[in-house]
């Protein structure tokens, strides 16, 4: 959907942060406001001002500075109307077959003799598909008209690492080791605008994914983190901490490290004080549901998000992946954390959720015959979801079966991108598919989207 | 290189780099060029000496300097001078022969640092079995604030990350310590060969890897992580040409590879079975030649270690690790620190001092930040934090708490291939707020923990002009001086002017901090 820049009053002009910086004597802030405090006495003094996004209060009970409070424009927040996609990696090597199980299949019992999902414990689908007991949320869903799925989902090649198979599909350029940018970032840049908001995208956890390499997307595992603590009884206010920070990373001559802190510096001058103080709900305080959490606050903040990312790893089942009806299984478990954390995400974006779009995907799935621990190991193609906002619902895209294999993998037949790209052309800001996926031409839609 | 995971070229991501700096009317790769109103005036600038009785501080030495930050976990200015007065090449060989320097001082702060030293058995007795991991994590920062084995520090971190294990996991827990001390440490600067069989037989990744439980036997199919991994992640690499097959073999080779109850290796031969390696046709160019049990395996693995591959992906990520990742490090250095690698029998003190040595390595100055752990132990090194035993329990909060909030709590990355060493996973927005907040704090209340002096960096007797006593704290943390347009902006948020008389009630602690914040201290 084609984005009115103009229409986004919140926005941040580029400049704004220097525009009150003068470079001699005019306009300096007082620093050094201490007197009476002895050199000596130093030591002790608690000097944390309260938090710009929880509002708590910290130890001191010095007057605090807010530094934010010149540049923030929050209260002129036009509620944007942009499409959100969110996309959660599933790390680790994510087994399609336990979400999405083939319960019409012989070959899927004659394979998976402890860890099949029988079929009368499946949420049920259709009468090819059943969905693992742990995911009532997503049946909801899907009940709901909500949720789509690509069963014999992947990438083309063949690439039983997770750690070569993860970076791929996120750059996403194909087999090749040659680097690019993360398709998330090609989108975002090929798509920008003469200024964006630097949460436009959002990485919500401590490291940026490959996705957005190449991006100036702020990643952080809290919201808090986007605060500057300042404050004390000596220090500047706020706007002369963040006017020097950006004076100092203006000069650096690393072009990472500048850009980078640009962003962070504009981040804060955007996001402010607005984030009220908020509660997480029940499923969304820890692991996954506290990343959704994050996001889904920018949302509700009104914030123009337009993409998000998120992680949940350890769908690395070597071993004890336990059956489908067990609660405390290791994949039963982990996949009902999943499914809450998801639930609770779209309830809590509550009429906001209709502008969001979730994606799952995985490096790979997993063998369709278990091993002798229990476990599955690598295999080839998974199956991803696509949940929420203008979701076609349903099992979308070719299914080869369990007997036409590769290695003992299901093939893939639907390539990863085909369904990234239906939800951007359906959804998002009109862009060149082929600066997203180089290289790909996407053949038909496998009808994920409305 | 050929196979070579994907890396992250700095000239792919400059035009995108120089877009974005563009919008930000921040100018494109140059430093400070003016834009803005920014520019800082140097004939205004007591730093460089132009106006009279101001400190200059003379630049040091940049060969110097650059070994000081590359090859430890921050400069000091002690370590500086040390450096220097011992000559680049004869302090580099100290430091790859850490048993010649005595840190009898770093093995007393391990006294408050319980169950690093237990084995697994020990630790099932023991109190302090919960947090064990929070212990060795607190411990590994402070060695690698105050040991002065810094090299051994990195190269410990170095193969901690190679051979990657997540101590989180309940299982694994108890194991680490052991695997930390006997298989990694123990042969950190010894021969590669020799780290990799401990790191194979050791506990903590048999079970991380989950061959402790596979079995070959009878109808069995072997759980084949382990193999997979040994060769993707911690030898040749997948570029190597081994098969699926070759996968399933190696799987066979390897069951029965567990431990006993009291943690030590131990070969099950009940759980072996060779399977389809039976039939000996050569992995990787290793041929069986009959051996079997135990034996077929550790002749494999002593196969790998000395396999071209594994010298080359070794050789690379040293690269990256000393020289950088913005640019692939070239395939020549690649190769001639391989060479050495084989040259030597894979001994890493030798494989170190070629790259040293090399002018890769020279001229790679300043071209790597550093990641969250290098970054909170380089900030304590910079900022003279001393050890205190009576706040060890702020100090393992701390080092737990922050490096979970930058992204990178140790012992604890899900993944067999360790945290990412690229510049472009750490630098981000989300990160340097992060960092510059640990800044700040370690700068005004020394981390609440009472183990830092500002009067002491500022010396006795302490400098009496503004200015002087910004270039004073800026060479203390820095090593260096501080660029001289960043000690303009500095000077310019005090609303004071640089001769001006500093005041008793003055308060240094903002100064320190924005030093903390500067960018020099993300380099390292």
């Amino acid at each position: 959907m084609p984005q009115d820049d103009s229409s986004n009053s919140m926005r941040t002009s580029p400049d704004e942060a220097t525009s009150t910086v003068t470079g001699g004597t005019v306009g300096r802030r007082k620093f050094i406001t201490g007197a009476g405090v002895a050199a000596g006495s130093l030591a002790a003094t608690a000097y944390l001002s309260p938090s710009l996004l929880t509002g708590t209060a910290g130890a001191s009970s010095l007057p605090a500075t807010n530094l934010l409070n010149a540049p923030v424009r929050a209260a002129k927040v036009t509620k944007p109307s942009n499409n959100i996609l969110v996309v959660l990696y599933l790390r680790g090597g994510f087994d399609g077959l336990s979400a999405l199980a083939p319960i019409s299949e012989p070959a899927y019992y004659a394979q998976r003799p402890t860890i099949a999902v029988p079929a009368a414990s499946a949420l049920s689908i259709n009468s090819d598909w059943g969905l693992h007991p742990a995911l009532a949320q997503i049946k909801a869903m899907h009940t709901a008209g909500k949720a789509a799925f690509v069963p014999a989902a992947g990438a083309s090649f063949v690439n039983r690492s997770h750690f070569s198979a993860q970076a791929l599909t996120e750059i996403a350029v194909g087999a090749t080791t040659t680097f690019s940018s993360g398709w998330l970032a090609r989108y975002l840049s090929s798509t920008t605008g003469t200024s964006e908001s630097p949460l436009r995208a959002f990485g919500a956890g401590a490291v940026v994914p490959d996705a957005l390499a190449g991006s100036f997307a702020p990643s952080t595992s809290s919201l808090a983190a986007l605060s500057l603590q300042v404050g004390g009884n000596f220090a500047g206010d706020g706007a002369s901490v963040t006017q020097t920070l950006n004076r100092m990373y203006r000069s650096v001559s690393n072009p990472l490290l500048k850009a980078q802190a640009l962003s962070a510096i504009q981040t804060l001058n955007t996001v402010g004080s607005t984030l009220a103080t908020a509660v997480p709900p029940k499923n969304l305080s820890t692991g996954l549901g506290a990343s959704l959490f994050q996001i889904a606050k920018l949302i509700n903040s009104g914030f123009p998000v337009e993409v998000a990312t998120a992680d949940l790893a350890n769908f690395d089942f070597h071993a004890a992946m336990g059956s489908a009806t067990n609660t405390k299984g290791g994949q039963y478990a982990l996949l009902a954390q999943m499914d809450a954390a998801i639930g609770a995400f779209f309830g809590y974006l509550g009429t906001n959720a209709s502008r969001v779009t979730l994606v799952t995907m995985s490096e790979f799935g997993r063998r369709i015959a278990e091993n002798s621990s229990g476990g599955t190991d690598h295999g080839h193609a998974t199956t991803m979801m696509v949940l929420g906002g203008g979701v076609n619902s349903g099992v979308k895209g070719t299914w080869p079966g369990l007997t036409n294999t590769i290695d003992g993998d299901v093939i893939v037949a639907n390539d990863y991108r085909t369904v990234l790209a239906e939800v951007i052309a359906k959804r998002m800001r009109p862009v060149n598919m082929d600066t997203v996926f180089p290289g790909f031409s996407v053949p038909s839609y496998t009808g994920v989207m409305a | 290189m050929a196979g070579q995971p994907p890396l992250l070229k700095f000239e792919d991501f400059r035009t995108e780099l120089d877009r974005f700096l563009q919008k930000f009317g921040a100018g494109g790769n140059n430093a400070n060029n003016g834009q803005n109103g920014n520019r800082y005036n140097e004939d205004d600038d007591p730093y460089t000496g132009r106006r009279k009785g101001h400190a200059t501080i003379p630049k040091g030495d940049f060969a110097v300097l650059h070994v000081a930050r590359r090859l430890t976990f921050g400069a000091t200015p002690s370590l500086v001078a040390e450096i220097s007065s011992k000559g680049i090449p004869a302090w580099i060989d100290e430091q790859l022969n850490p048993s010649s320097i005595d840190d009898s001082a770093m093995d007393a702060i391990l006294a408050n640092f319980p169950g690093i030293d237990l084995t697994a058995a020990q630790l099932k007795l023991s109190a302090v079995r919960g947090e064990v991991t929070q212990n060795l994590a607190a411990a590994t920062m402070a060695r690698a604030v105050w040991s002065e084995r810094q090299l051994h520090e990195l190269m410990v971190d170095f193969w901690t990350n190679h051979f990657n294990v997540d101590a989180n996991i309940g299982l694994v827990k108890p194991l680490k310590p052991a695997d930390d001390l006997t298989a990694i440490r123990a042969n950190t600067l010894g021969k590669f060969a020799d780290i990799l069989m401990a790191v194979t037989q050791s506990p903590s990744m048999l079970t991380f890897l989950n061959n402790a439980q596979s079995r070959a036997d009878g109808a069995h199919v072997p759980n084949e992580n382990h193999a997979r991994e040994l060769m993707e992640l911690h030898t040749v690499g997948v570029a190597s040409g081994y098969t699926e097959d070759d996968v399933a073999k190696v799987a066979h080779i390897l069951s029965g590879w567990t431990f006993a109850k009291n943690g030590t290796f131990t070969f099950d031969p009940k759980k072996h079975d060779l399977g389809p390696a039976v039939d000996g046709s050569p992995i990787l160019g290793w041929n069986r030649n009959g051996q079997t049990g135990v034996g077929a395996g550790e002749s494999f693995i002593n196969h790998l270690a000395r396999h071209p591959d594994t010298a080359n992906k070794i050789a690379f990520k040293l690269c990256i690790r000393f020289i950088g990742d913005y640019v692939s490090p070239s395939d020549s250095i690649v190769a001639t620190v391989a060479d050495a690698f084989l040259a030597n029998d894979t001994q890493i003190a030798p494989t170190l001092r070629v790259l040293f040595q090399s002018t890769d390595f020279k001229a790679s100055a300043g071209l790597k930040a550093r990641r969250p752990f290098e970054f909170v132990a380089g900030t304590l090194r910079a900022a003279a934090v001393t050890f205190d035993a009576t706040q060890v329990m702020s100090f393992k909060n701390m080092v737990n708490s922050r490096l979970d909030g930058l992204g990178q709590p140790l012992f604890a990355w899900t993944f067999p291939n360790g945290y990412a060493d690229a510049d472009y996973k750490w630098v981000t927005a989300g990160s340097l707020l992060d960092r510059w907040n640990f800044a700040r704090k370690v700068a005004v209340d020394g981390l609440a923990l009472s183990m830092f002096d500002i009067e002491q960096i500022l010396g006795t007797p302490a400098p009496t002009r503004v200015g002087a006593v910004i270039a004073k704290l800026a060479n203390a943390v820095l090593s260096e001086p501080l660029d001289p347009a960043v000690y303009g902006y500095i000077l310019n948020a005090t609303d004071l002017d640089a001769d001006m008389r500093w005041q008793p009630w003055y308060d240094a602690r903002p100064l320190l901090a924005y030093i903390l914040q500067s960018p020099q201290n993300q380099i390292r």
